[in-house]
């Protein structure tokens, strides 16, 4: 089973070649990769860059929560006005991990895929006339990374492998905690990896970034993707796994170019030495960042969450033990690696990104515990003139502000209020932004990626998102987020009321 | 709750009709008419079903069931619609008139393995009984009777050794001669979730077929090696210590004998002849002889050769050097093909056993269904269909038939010669539900009621007898083939003077089965309708506590000296080579779609499927001989021509054309051979010399 | 092997190791609703359904996917277990013909659900046309909810010929065919498993919706 190549790899393959598939290489890629060809046919169907017709040139505004609150319809309108005129197709597409920069434009021509950031009105009307943005990006800024931060510099010389036993022993002490929003213990995946008695284990990477709000893990990817290798190469030593398959969100092609030249760079450096090591491409939907789910992808199927039990410890890629971290986290692990529990417990570091109405949205690294009004003023924002921050993500909720400010973002602060920072974004908004155009977008988003799998999420969210439009409150919509919290399979449809009820709660008085 | 557009009249258990897997159905009815089919829990097929069984139960329903009785009062005339009295006094009186001319060996009687046990029982009491004469036989005779003979003289019993329900307990499962995806399609996804669960699946096939791709060791020999495989595989598992000693020594004979017969067989032999290399049938004997528990499945692909006993006797000495018997999972497990084959052959219809596979050559077993029929009981020996058909026009051969469910036509090797043999008969009686190819040959036709109209027992492959109920009254006045044939046993016992008529006065199938668990206790005398109503039974279950015995042999072989014999099984070429005019070999066989000679898969939806005869034809042969898909080609041997669609697929391997039997109009079995197995007298299927012609070659060139 | 206590609903169960809590529950006498479960089909966990609480476990847990543990107290009826219930069954019924689903119908019934309540359906479903691409049955997808017995009846749990795909995402996932073809050219071999196991007619012998139009 995992000695046949992997399906996502050879679609994409083909996908290059010819700009969308055609039949004959669905089924040859089906061949190669020994799955049957109504599996290959699933992810066809499944992840949305398999077209299977020449793909039209497509406008793509971004649709974040940033800009959400900043006019959407109004950018939506110009779009939608200049698209056709310019013989393309206008289109949205969800957050991209530009929050920091503005509202911004994809646009799609064959298999090419150009990112403009900032843009405004004016630059949408524009390209009526053929005229693109001024502002291409291929990767978030350096300099987005603001002020001080270990996690921002190279980890040189990468730190050598202490023993398993040292390793999980120096996690443990340092307290680190799965920092892709999930917050479990570290030490406790390492150790439950270890512990199976297995012919093959694995390490994968969740580079799938994809909760709007959050840039960090792509900063690193893009700019520092050296120690986030470390960091597996060091949690598979201490497992005992074999290979390490680094999961880079489908979009992320900059990122995806980085992480593997990094890893071309370790492996002829002999850091590797016995471990096989792989950069994958994403399948480019959100639900692909549930580890279960991207475990599937990586199988070459459809990115559906699986059951659990069995975790992946006990039975992850290809059945076996593995062990599933987040990039950031791992880029902690290594430093912990480098520098020890002590030094790391001193520092406390973690990444926030930070964007929405403040000076100098970007990425900072911040000592858990920050009062939220604290990483605000950091950010350049001044909390007493904004009412409110969404906290975590899409999956994560508003806080009203200023209420908030002295919540210390940690691991478990949040919980007492049921919040979290999840992976620590935090999108402000200054008051007069209209929190629920916010939260439509957010509905929107869960009802757009849900994969299909469960009833509650597949059915609900729908219908919530159309509620939300309805600007609806009242009973009815309280049984549809119990139906999807306590209903849904995965995180996903389990997480798509937070935001709206977070507001419904904090914002209109409904309960207190 | 089943999601149901249409609420039935009434839902019936019964038995799918169709191969021997023996699927339990529900059969959903409304306005006499069966609108949906799902498949019951349980063994044998749970829950699951084939196309056939599912879709293609509408020859309840056709045009062409036979719905009264007819006759033809001499040659020559039509078919008159006449009472049933009037027929089978007809029937009878000519019956009777022929055996007192020509002696009771001038009757043949034809049962078959798509009736009941019952109807079975009776139409071979009927030959032994009423007429006196082991002249019965039924279509196992090409299908397993080189099974059969291998399984009888090798181990004494002549059936499955092992069940169905432990394919998911073996850890090899081996495969050969067996398109099982398409001849027994549930018993085929049973093997493929096996594998896929974890078993060895290893295929010996020459045909890329369904199993072939889900094998984890496919060996593509070619056709007509079979036995060599085999026994290479058993000579190299016994070469390299690799065999099971303890098992040979206690529980076998015949080894020393057997050793020099294998001599030869050399791994490096073995690829030369078979074209398998060497190194995959050496792991495909590591892998069998080192299982846990192995299995071996086959079917026709072994049996219908000129030396089919011997392919069925190397894999017998497979199991047995390998000590794969009498363990659960392991086992030889011949898939029988019709629904009540194993059935037929239990109740004795055939010529050289009586039921119970008691042997006729037998003084004290003649004497004893003597004392249980009060008639004495003939010691010629009977004649296999084969010879019985041969021998029609000679001057002591058959000169009266009596088919039930027979239709020798589409069925037989060589079907023109058939054909000029039916026009020499003196009389031939055809018992069907359906106009079959064989009707218009008939002197008298008796319109019988369908699996779906009468009540019975059918025996499947792996011996479980299981009730088959009514569904609704048969159409016109078609009658169930029990009571036809105990009408008979009537008249004829009357006119021969043999027993009392009134021994053939049973009150219905339930009675004839009471006669059976009498004759037969250690088989039967456990399983009684009453307890078919509550319990899952298989034989043997020799009382009402057994719950019937899954896996045979355990202790001993039901041999003499309870030992197993090995026996040489050696290696013969195939009647008729392939060169000169005719290079290419013909292979015939089945398709997922249809049945038999397609008397009932053909009067149904499944005929909408697969509607014309493809023949497989490799690539490379479709490019020499000029061929291409999908366009009409002529197959032509020795004996005659046909003309189908080409289907060219490296299905089949280069050189060999693969034809199905089931179309009528364009009749495969025109191309065959009437060359026979000598100890099952199974005619050469599998093999015959036959060449390509692209169609628009004129008719006219005839074969030859 | 030995036993596995636990209590359902205040029963007392001795359930076989490696059971489900649904199999448990069976066992006392209590049923509890499923629609994507079947004992020869591998679907489970997702008409969400047949979830149960257990006390101290947070969110409720599939009782079709979860086994028995020692000493468990499941309650399988709960004032929010119905509200749950309620929920995903209103939605079904808004978004899916039931017509021939009496057991589902009956589950609406049972919790009291009012699909209406929810406004006009959202996914595409009840548009879609039939399908009859072969002569034994016919795909009816307006009365299908994705529970995929059908698709896993074809691949891994009975069949293993993979004549269906799932296609889509959210609630426009449906079952579909590999490269969207007739069946008669996907490897199907119209064994009519997906029939079998199909709980809501969307797949119905083509013999039964002719006759049953006849009567019509």
């Amino acid at each position: 089973m995992d000695t046949a190549p992997l399906l996502l790899p050879l679609l994409d393959a083909a996908l290059a070649a010819r700009g969308h598939l055609e039949p004959a290489d669905v089924e040859a890629a089906a061949r190669e990769a020994r799955v049957p060809l109504a599996q290959a046919w699933e992810a066809v169907r499944f992840y949305p860059r398999y077209r299977t017709e020449p793909p039209e040139k497509r406008f793509l505004l971004v649709d974040d929560p940033v800009v959400r609150a900043r006019g959407f319809a109004r950018l939506w309108a110009e779009l939608e006005d200049a698209a056709p005129r310019a013989e393309a197709h206008a289109g949205t597409v969800y957050s991209q991990g530009l929050e920091a920069l503005g509202p911004a434009l994809v646009i799609e021509e064959g298999t090419r895929w150009r990112v403009f950031a900032p843009v405004q009105a004016a630059d949408l009307r524009a390209l009526a006339v053929g005229k693109l943005p001024p502002h291409e990006l291929d990767t978030l800024p350096a300099e987005l990374a603001r002020g001080d931060g270990v996690l921002f510099e190279p980890l040189d010389p990468l730190p050598e492998f202490p023993g398993a036993d040292a390793l999980i022993g120096a996690v443990r002490e340092a307290g680190l905690r799965g920092l892709g929003g999930a917050l479990f213990p570290t030490w406790r995946k390492l150790e439950a990896v270890r512990a199976e008695a297995a012919s093959a284990k694995y390490v994968v990477v969740n580079g799938d970034e994809s909760e709007p709000g959050n840039f960090k893990d792509r900063w690193l990817m893009e700019h520092n993707p050296r120690p986030v290798w470390a960091g597996a190469a060091l949690a598979a030593r201490a497992v005992g796994a074999n290979a390490i398959y680094f999961y880079v969100r489908g979009e992320y092609t900059a990122a995806h170019a980085r992480v593997e030249a990094a890893r071309a760079e370790l492996e002829a450096s002999g850091y590797f030495a016995g471990l096989a090591t792989h950069t994958f491409r994403g399948g480019g939907l959100y639900i692909c960042g549930e580890e279960s789910a991207l475990l599937e992808s990586i199988e070459g199927r459809r990115a559906e969450p699986r059951l659990k039990p069995p975790y992946p410890a006990q039975a992850g890629l290809f059945g076996r033990p593995t062990l599933v971290n987040n990039v950031e986290t791992l880029a902690h692990l290594a430093w912990i690696a480098a520098h020890g529990a002590e030094a790391y417990r001193e520092r406390r570091p973690k990444l926030f990104s930070i964007s929405g109405d403040v000076d100098r949205p970007g990425v900072y690294e911040l000592p858990l515990g920050t009062p939220l009004g604290g990483a605000l003023k950091a950010a350049g924002g001044a909390p007493e003139d904004l009412q409110a921050v969404l906290m975590g993500g899409a999956a994560g909720t508003f806080l009203r502000l200023p209420d908030a400010a002295e919540l210390p973002l940690d691991f478990e602060a949040p919980r007492i209020s049921g919040d979290a920072i999840g992976p620590g974004a935090l999108v402000a908004f200054a008051e007069g932004r209209d929190l629920w155009a916010v939260a439509e977008g957010i509905a929107a988003f869960f009802a757009h990626e849900s994969c299909g799998k469960c009833f509650p999420c597949s059915l609900g969210t729908p219908h919530l998102h159309a509620a939300v439009a309805r600007r609806e409150r009242g009973p009815q919509l309280e049984e549809l987020f119990l139906a999807l919290e306590q209903g849904s399979l995965c995180g996903l449809g389990q997480a798509a009321p937070w935001a709206v009820r977070s507001l419904i709660r904090r914002f209109e008085g409904v309960r207190t | 709750m089943i999601p149901l557009r249409l609420q039935p009249d009434r839902v019936v258990p019964t038995v799918c009709p169709y191969c021997g897997v023996g699927c339990r159905v529900d059969l959903y009815v409304k306005d006499a008419k069966v609108y949906r089919v799902m498949a019951r829990e349980g063994p044998p097929n749970h829950g699951a079903l084939c196309v056939k069984g599912r879709f293609g139960l509408g020859f309840l329903h056709h045009p062409d069931r036979l719905r009264t009785p007819l006759i033809r009062r001499r040659k020559g005339a039509e078919l008159e619609p006449v009472s049933w009295d009037e027929a089978l006094d007809f029937a009878a009186g000519r019956l009777a008139r022929i055996a007192a001319e020509s002696g009771p060996d001038a009757l043949y009687f034809v049962s078959s393995a798509k009736a009941t046990n019952e109807e079975n029982y009776l139409m071979q009491k009927l030959a032994r009984a009423a007429v006196g004469t082991h002249n019965v036989d039924h279509c196992a005779r090409l299908c397993h009777s080189s099974s059969t003979a291998a399984l009888a003289r090798s181990l004494g019993g002549a059936a499955m050794s092992n069940t169905l329900e432990e394919i998911g307990i073996s850890d090899v499962i081996l495969v050969t001669g067996s398109n099982t995806t398409e001849t027994h399609p549930v018993v085929g996804a049973q093997i493929k979730k096996a594998a896929r669960a974890g078993a060895f699946l290893i295929v010996a096939d020459p045909r890329r077929i369904g199993l072939a791709e889900a094998a984890q060791l496919w060996l593509r020999l070619r056709p007509g090696t079979d036995a060599v495989l085999f026994g290479a595989m058993a000579r190299y598992l016994v070469e390299s210590g690799r065999f099971d000693r303890g098992f040979v020594e206690r529980r076998t004979e015949g080894f020393e004998e057997w050793w020099k017969s294998v001599a030869a067989y050399t791994l490096a032999h073995a690829e030369e002849v078979t074209g398998v290399p060497a190194e995959r049938i050496r792991e495909a004997a590591e892998r069998y002889g080192g299982a846990r528990a192995a299995a071996i499945y086959w079917a026709m692909g072994i049996t219908q050769h000129a030396h089919g006993t011997d392919n069925a006797q190397a894999l017998v000495n497979l199991a047995l050097v390998a000590g794969q018997l009498g363990k659960p999972g392991s086992g030889l497990n011949p898939l029988r093909g019709q629904n009540n084959v194993q059935g037929a052959g239990d109740m004795g219809a055939l010529p050289n056993v009586y039921p119970g596979y008691q042997p006729t050559a037998d003084r004290q077993v003649r004497k004893r269904w003597k004392a249980l029929w009060h008639v004495p009981q003939p010691e010629n020996p009977g004649r296999t269909m084969t010879e019985a058909f041969e021998s029609i026009g000679e001057a002591d051969g058959v000169r009266a038939v009596y088919l039930m469910g027979e239709d020798p036509i589409t069925s037989e090797p060589y079907q023109d010669h058939v054909r000029a043999a039916l026009e020499k008969l003196d009389l031939l009686i055809v018992q069907d539900i359906l106009k079959n190819e064989t009707y218009p040959y008939a002197d008298v036709v008796l319109p019988a009621a369908s699996f779906a109209e009468k009540h019975g027992t059918f025996t499947n492959t792996d011996r479980r007898v299981q009730r088959i109920r009514p569904v609704f009254e048969p159409p016109g006045e078609a009658r169930p083939d029990w009571w036809i044939t105990a009408q008979m046993g009537q008249r004829l016992a009357r006119l021969l003077k043999r027993g009392w008529s009134e021994a053939w006065n049973y009150a219905g199938p339930e009675a004839v089965w009471e006669e059976v668990r009498l004759a037969l206790p250690q088989m039967f005398g456990g399983i009684g309708y009453a307890r078919l109503e509550r319990e899952d039974l298989r034989w043997p279950c020799p009382h009402l506590r057994s719950p019937g015995v899954s896996v045979l042999f355990t202790d001993g072989f039901y041999t003499p000296s309870g030992k197993a014999r090995l026996l040489p099984a050696p290696a013969r070429p195939p009647a008729e080579r392939p060169g000169g005019d005719y290079p290419l070999v013909l292979s015939t066989g089945r398709v997922l779609y249809h049945w038999h000679g397609g008397t009932l898969s053909r009067r149904s939806d499944l005929e909408r499927a697969y509607p014309e005869m493809k023949v497989e034809i490799h690539p490379a042969d479709a490019e020499r001989y000029g061929v291409s898909d999908g366009e009409p080609v002529w197959v032509v041997s020795r004996r005659g021509r046909i003309q189908a669609i080409a289907w060219v697929t490296d299905r089949t391997p280069e050189g060999v054309v693969f034809a199905p039997f089931h179309f009528a109009e364009q009749p495969a079995n025109r191309l065959t051979l009437d060359a026979y197995d000598p100890t099952s007298m199974i005619p050469e299927y599998k093999f015959a010399a036959v060449r390509l012609e692209p169609a628009g070659t004129a008719e006219a060139a005839g074969p030859g | 092997m030995s036993k596995v206590p636990l209590v359902v609903d205040g029963y007392l169960v001795q359930a076989e190791p490696g059971e489900t809590l649904l199999d448990a529950a069976r066992r006392v006498g209590v049923e509890v609703p499923t629609v994507c479960h079947h004992e020869r089909t591998g679907t489970r966990g997702l008409c969400r359904l047949c979830v149960v609480e257990v006390e101290g476990w947070g969110r409720p847990v599939p009782a079709c996917a979860t086994e028995v543990q020692p000493d468990l107290v499941v309650r399988t009826e709960t004032e929010a277990l119905a509200a749950l219930r309620r929920v995903v069954l209103e939605l079904l019924a808004l978004e899916t013909d039931l017509e021939h689903d009496a057991g589902t119908r009956e589950l609406l019934e049972r919790y009291a659900a009012h699909p209406e309540r929810w406004g006009a359906p959202l996914a595409a479903r009840r548009e879609r046309e039939p399908v009859q691409d072969n002569p034994f049955f016919v795909r009816d997808y307006a009365k299908c909810y994705t529970c995929r017995r059908c698709i896993d009846a074809c691949g891994e749990g009975i069949q293993g010929v993979w004549a269906y795909s799932t296609t889509g995402r959210g609630n426009g996932a449906v079952p579909g065919t590999p490269l969207d073809l007739p069946l008669p050219e996907t490897p199907c071999v119209f064994c009519g498993n997906c029939v079998q196991v199909c709980p809501t007619g969307a797949l119905a012998p083509l013999q039964e919706v002719m006759l049953a139009e006849g009567e019509r």
